[in-house]
């Protein structure tokens, strides 16, 4: 008897491991929303859509709280999975490998270019070009230029983060010190007048900082932190289709130099690894994006602040530069109609209203919308918004983070020569361009 | 022996139905993924496009022609050539010091032995914040008697050598407990036989304790060298490799290769040759122990 339940015992072991080992479907990959796959439905017997996002749990109610509208008028089921935004791409890419990633998922910071490039996802410019109350032409062109191909559009935009400087205005005011909004109004706001200005609000002694140009707690991606500002210089990093590495010119020599001179020279920015934020009270000025707003807000920082745009440089028209984040329907979606449709729906113009205090989304209508302009709290003002980034951007355009097939490495490689200039691997700002020029070259013709 | 024999012969369905869930667990997650990676190792799968060629020891040939691999491997056994001294020394004069009932050997113990359980991902966040720049715990107390510190993290010959101590005083406790156990396991006639022959208490140490704790010596050397050549979540929280690539080391290269770049062919390559590399070092340990352990059982 024991002998019988033993092997009873193995069996159903063996079996419910093999089981859930075996929980991954075929993969399939339908050519677009029309392709004949059988729809996947859940429990109740209703199509399900299943759509990755990144955040917390409240993001996760607030969506699931939005798509009831949708369930109910499509009579399906919408699973939203919460995954973790270091993770998100690599379990994304886990997923499709295996059959099984969910029907819509978020893409952003060149993900969506590996993902694209690779076929994963689907286009869906059926759905979205031709509905005239979809508004498709309200979409910032560029805003469409990395996720789409020719006609095809494989996914739609929903935020994007203009940057801006945040300015500690008690601390200017304590000091005595001319505030940037000044100099904005008078039409002289430069990168040259922010650097003058971040040696003058530095007290080393107090642990007061001038200036942070970017999130210096952590490994940084250096082609984005550095993008605009390297174009307000009148470099690039890139000839206009990605084929040539382009920044070891004296306009970019002069914009890498001007930020290891902050740092190391007048010491008046925030050294690489120093997690002190803005809120802390002891930094003058900050870059970062709009949404960074929200953060200042949430910590009930006790000094005035305001927000101004980021300054000119020597090429006063460079256009603002950003990256987007976007819905997409992956190929491995057994819906992909549906998906297709829930990508539509939340893209909205009205969604993106609903959605306007979470997202900033690149729709020209939006950005002017008083939903828009009046933030929670009042701050920032409807006057720093226009003027930070809302009009920049229909002065000097907007643009997209280039994309390329070995972009993560591209983006790895300038990261590691910025690491070993500012760790002194480097001696001089040529130098170290030069090294970014040669071993950029060589990934850009791989 | 006929006890044993008995239970074998009793019922060894019994015995092999307890063990079974982990021998499954074993097979699947550990011992089919090791075989598969050789396999792996000559293909080009790259995730994103799942598709898979199999392309014989190509990724082997660039692996030895690219000069981050050369990198890397200096890096990694610069990493366990700094940590295995270190660690032996310091775990071993801590246990001689703790070992003893003395007023509070409690507080000491637990105090070293708690980094043990601290997850190693909140053990390194924390140690950055410690050594950061400019507001860093470690720069402002040397600051405070007119040092001014180094960028710990940013540092290319600083930065392997920061992530060993941080390793270091992490794994401290469990070895120390291994020592302590060791050397309380020595019988005490040696000593009182030294000292009536006059040994002093550094003469014991080396000829009577190092000697009968070899055998723990020896485990805590191979379990170290290992932990040191797998290294990755420290190095993921301290630096990122960086600065540039001077503290990237075998599994965060692996790791850059498989999940940023989905290069799985690749990473494998690099996989299955620190693979080869633990299991020569072990074996050649394992050799050297009979010159080295003399009171194994």
């Amino acid at each position: 008897m024991k002998r019988i339940l033993s092997v009873l015992l193995i069996i159903v072991m063996a079996a419910s491991l093999l089981s859930a080992c075996g929980g991954t479907q075929a993969p399939t990959q339908p050519e677009g929303p029309g392709a004949s796959v059988a729809p996947q439905t859940g429990s109740s017997g209703k199509p399900t859509i299943s759509i990755a996002i990144w955040g917390d749990e409240n993001r996760k109610k607030t969506f699931e709280e939005l798509f009831v509208a949708f369930e109910e008028a499509n009579n399906c089921d919408v699973v939203v999975n919460l995954v973790a935004y270091q993770d998100y791409a690599t379990k994304l890419a886990t997923q499709l490998a295996a059959g099984n990633a969910p029907d819509v998922v978020w893409l952003a910071d060149g993900m969506e270019a590996q993902f694209l490039q690779s076929g994963n996802l689907v286009d869906i410019s059926s759905y979205v070009k031709s509905d005239a109350d979809y508004n498709y032409p309200d979409l910032y062109e560029s805003a469409m230029a990395a996720i789409t191909d020719g006609d095809a559009v494989y996914g739609i935009p929903f935020s994007f983060g203009p940057r801006v400087v945040y300015v500690n205005k008690t601390l200017f005011d304590k000091a005595g010190v001319k505030s940037p909004s000044e100099y904005v109004a008078e039409g002289n706001w430069t990168y040259e007048t922010m650097y003058d200005l971040a040696r003058q609000m530095t007290d080393i002694s107090k642990g007061q900082y001038g200036l942070k140009l970017w999130d210096t707690s952590s490994a940084t991606n250096y082609v984005y932190a550095f993008y605009d500002l390297v174009l307000a210089y009148g470099a690039d990093y890139f000839n206009q289709d990605t084929t040539d590495f382009t920044l070891n010119t004296p306009e970019g020599i002069a914009a890498v130099q001007a930020v290891y001179d902050a740092i190391y020279k007048d010491q008046s920015h925030l050294k690489p690894g120093d997690a002190t934020e803005f809120t802390a009270g002891t930094i003058a000025m900050a870059r970062s994006t709009f949404s960074y707003a929200k953060t200042i807000k949430g910590s009930n920082v006790d000094f005035e602040w305001e927000v101004v745009p980021v300054p000119k440089g020597p090429a006063a028209n460079a256009p603002v530069i950003t990256g987007f984040a976007y819905y997409c329907v992956t190929t491995n979606s057994k819906n992909p109609e549906l998906a297709a449709e829930l990508v539509k729906h939340m893209t909205t113009t009205d969604m993106m209203k609903t959605m306007v205090n979470t997202f900033v989304a690149p729709r020209a209508s939006l950005l002017n919308s008083e939903e828009f302009l009046q933030q929670e709290g009042g701050k920032p003002t409807k006057d720093e918004i226009l003027s930070s980034f809302v009009h920049v951007i229909e002065e000097q355009g907007l643009r997209s983070y280039p994309a390329h097939k070995n972009f993560s490495k591209i983006q790895d490689q300038i990261t590691m020569d910025f690491d070993n200039y500012f760790a002194g691997v480097y001696s001089s700002a040529e130098e170290t361009v030069k090294a970014m020029e040669q071993a950029v070259r060589a990934l850009l013709n791989q | 022996m006929r006890s044993k024999s008995k239970l074998y012969g009793k019922d060894p369905l019994w015995g092999h139905t307890f063990i079974s869930p982990m021998l499954i667990g074993f097979i699947v997650i550990s011992l089919l993924p090791i075989i598969a990676t050789f396999f792996i190792s000559l293909t080009d799968w790259a995730l994103l496009n799942n598709k898979v060629e199999f392309i014989g020891f190509e990724n082997y040939k660039k692996l030895f022609s690219d000069p981050l691999f050369y990198k890397v491997t200096k890096n990694t056994l610069l990493f366990t050539v700094l940590l295995i001294p270190s660690n032996l020394v310091l775990c071993l004069g801590l246990a001689s010091l703790l070992k003893r009932n003395f007023k509070g050997v409690g507080f000491f113990r637990t105090a070293v032995f708690t980094p043990v359980i601290t997850t190693v991902v909140v053990w390194g966040i924390l140690w950055k914040y410690i050594f950061q720049t400019d507001n860093g715990l470690v720069n402002t107390l040397l600051s405070m008697i007119d040092i001014k510190g180094p960028q710990w993290l940013y540092n290319a010959k600083l930065a392997i050598p920061v992530a060993v101590f941080v390793t270091l005083v992490k794994g401290l406790g469990l070895n120390m407990v291994i020592f302590i156990g060791a050397m309380k396991d020595v019988p005490d006639m040696y000593y009182e036989a030294s000292e009536i022959d006059g040994a002093s208490k550094l003469r014991q140490f080396f000829s009577i304790t190092l000697p009968s704790i070899a055998p723990s010596i020896f485990l805590v050397t191979i379990i170290t060298i290992i932990g040191s050549l797998k290294v990755f979540a420290q190095i993921d929280t301290l630096t990122e490799g960086g600065p540039g690539t001077s503290s990237f080391v075998f599994v965060y290269y692996i790791y850059q290769q498989a999940f940023k770049y989905y290069n799985f062919g690749y990473a494998s390559s690099i996989s299955a040759i620190l693979f080869a590399i633990i299991v020569v070092l072990t074996l050649i340990q394992w050799k050297m122990r009979k010159r080295w352990v003399y009171h194994e059982n």
